[in-house]
C-alpha cells in the first residue's frame, strides 16, 4: 500500500515535462515544484529537456528583432505596390 | 505644437517594415498569401488608426501589435482552436507514442533528449535557427500553432491566449507541452545541436 501510494505521487517524465512548462511560466504549486524538483533529481532527461526548453524560449524571444534587421523574405513587389497604392488613396 | 502623430510616417511604412513585418506573418501564418492579405489588412488598418497613436512605442512596435493582433483575428476566425477538446483526447495516444511510454509515461528510447552541444549566444546564427523553426513549426499540428506562437513569439500572457482562443487551462498546457515536445525534438533533429 504505501508503494502504490508513493507510486501515484512520483512523477512521470511526461507529468514532469508538463509541470516544468507551467513552472517556467511561474503557474506551479508549491506541492507541485518539489515533486518536479525531485524528478530532476535522478532523471537527467527530463533535465535536458528543461534547459533545452529555456533554449529555445530565449532564442525564440530574438526572433522578431533578428528578422527586423535581417528579414527572411521580401514582400512580393506586386503586393507592395498594391498596398502602397491603397495607404496613398487614403490621404 | 508637436502633434504626436507626426512620429508616425506612413509613406516609409512600406520600405521600412514591409520586408520585416510579411517575415514576421509568413512565420506565424506558414502561407504566402495568407501573410500578404493579413499585410495588407495591418497596413490599412494602422493608417485608419494613425491618430491614437501614442509615443509611449515606436513606430516598429506599434505596427509589430497591430500585425499581432491581425494574426490572432484570423486563427480565431478559422476557429482553429474549435473542438479542442476531442482534439485532444483523439490525438492523445498518438502524440503520447511518439515521445512516452504508454504505460509509465517516461521517454521512450528513441525520444530521448539528446545532450546538445554547449554554446554560447553568439555562435547561434540566428538566421539558420529562424529556417529551421518555421520549418518545424510548418510541420506542427495547425491546431497546436495559434497557442504556440502567441507564447514563444510574442510572449503573450497564458490567460489572454486562453480568453483569445477561448479555451480551457488545462487545455492550454496540454497544447503548450505538445508544442515545446515537438519543436525540441524537430530542432535536435534538424540544427546542429546534437
Amino acid at each position: 500500500m504505501k508503494i502504490y501510494l508513493f507510486k501515484k505521487t512520483v512523477l512521470n517524465c511526461k507529468q514532469a515535462t508538463l509541470l516544468s512548462l507551467k513552472k517556467e511560466e511561474g503557474r506551479i504549486s508549491f506541492m507541485e515544484n518539489i515533486k518536479l524538483q525531485y524528478h530532476v533529481l535522478y532523471c537527467k532527461y527530463c533535465r535536458r529537456f528543461i534547459k533545452q526548453s529555456a533554449v529555445i524560449n530565449h532564442q525564440g524571444a530574438q526572433i522578431p528583432e533578428s528578422l527586423f534587421n535581417h528579414p527572411a523574405h521580401t514582400l512580393p513587389a506586386e503586393t507592395k505596390a498594391k498596398i502602397q497604392r491603397q495607404l496613398d488613396n487614403m490621404e | 505644437m508637436i502633434n504626436e502623430a507626426s512620429m508616425l510616417q506612413p509613406a516609409e511604412w512600406l520600405n521600412k517594415y514591409g520586408d520585416y513585418l510579411y517575415s514576421l506573418a509568413l512565420l506565424k501564418v506558414s502561407n504566402k498569401e495568407t501573410a500578404e492579405d493579413i499585410l495588407q489588412e495591418t497596413f490599412l488598418s494602422a493608417y485608419k488608426a494613425k491618430d491614437s497613436f501614442r509615443n509611449d512605442s515606436s513606430e516598429k512596435t506599434w505596427l509589430t501589435t497591430i500585425l499581432k493582433n491581425k494574426i490572432t483575428d484570423h486563427y480565431r476566425k478559422n476557429d482553429v482552436l474549435k473542438n479542442a477538446d476531442s482534439y485532444i483526447s483523439d490525438t492523445e495516444a498518438s502524440f503520447s507514442g511518439h515521445f512516452f511510454n504508454q504505460s509509465d509515461g517516461h521517454w521512450i528510447e528513441t525520444a530521448l533528449p539528446e545532450a546538445w552541444k554547449e554554446f554560447a549566444d553568439a555562435k547561434i546564427n540566428q538566421n539558420e535557427f529562424h529556417k529551421i523553426v518555421q520549418y518545424c513549426i510548418e510541420k506542427m499540428p495547425p491546431k497546436l500553432v495559434p497557442v504556440f506562437i502567441a507564447k514563444f513569439l510574442d510572449d503573450e500572457d497564458a490567460d489572454k491566449i486562453c480568453k483569445d482562443f477561448n479555451i480551457t487551462s488545462s487545455n492550454y498546457w496540454v497544447i503548450i507541452h505538445r508544442a515545446k515536445v515537438l519543436i525540441r525534438s524537430c530542432l535536435e533533429k534538424n540544427w546542429y545541436l546534437a
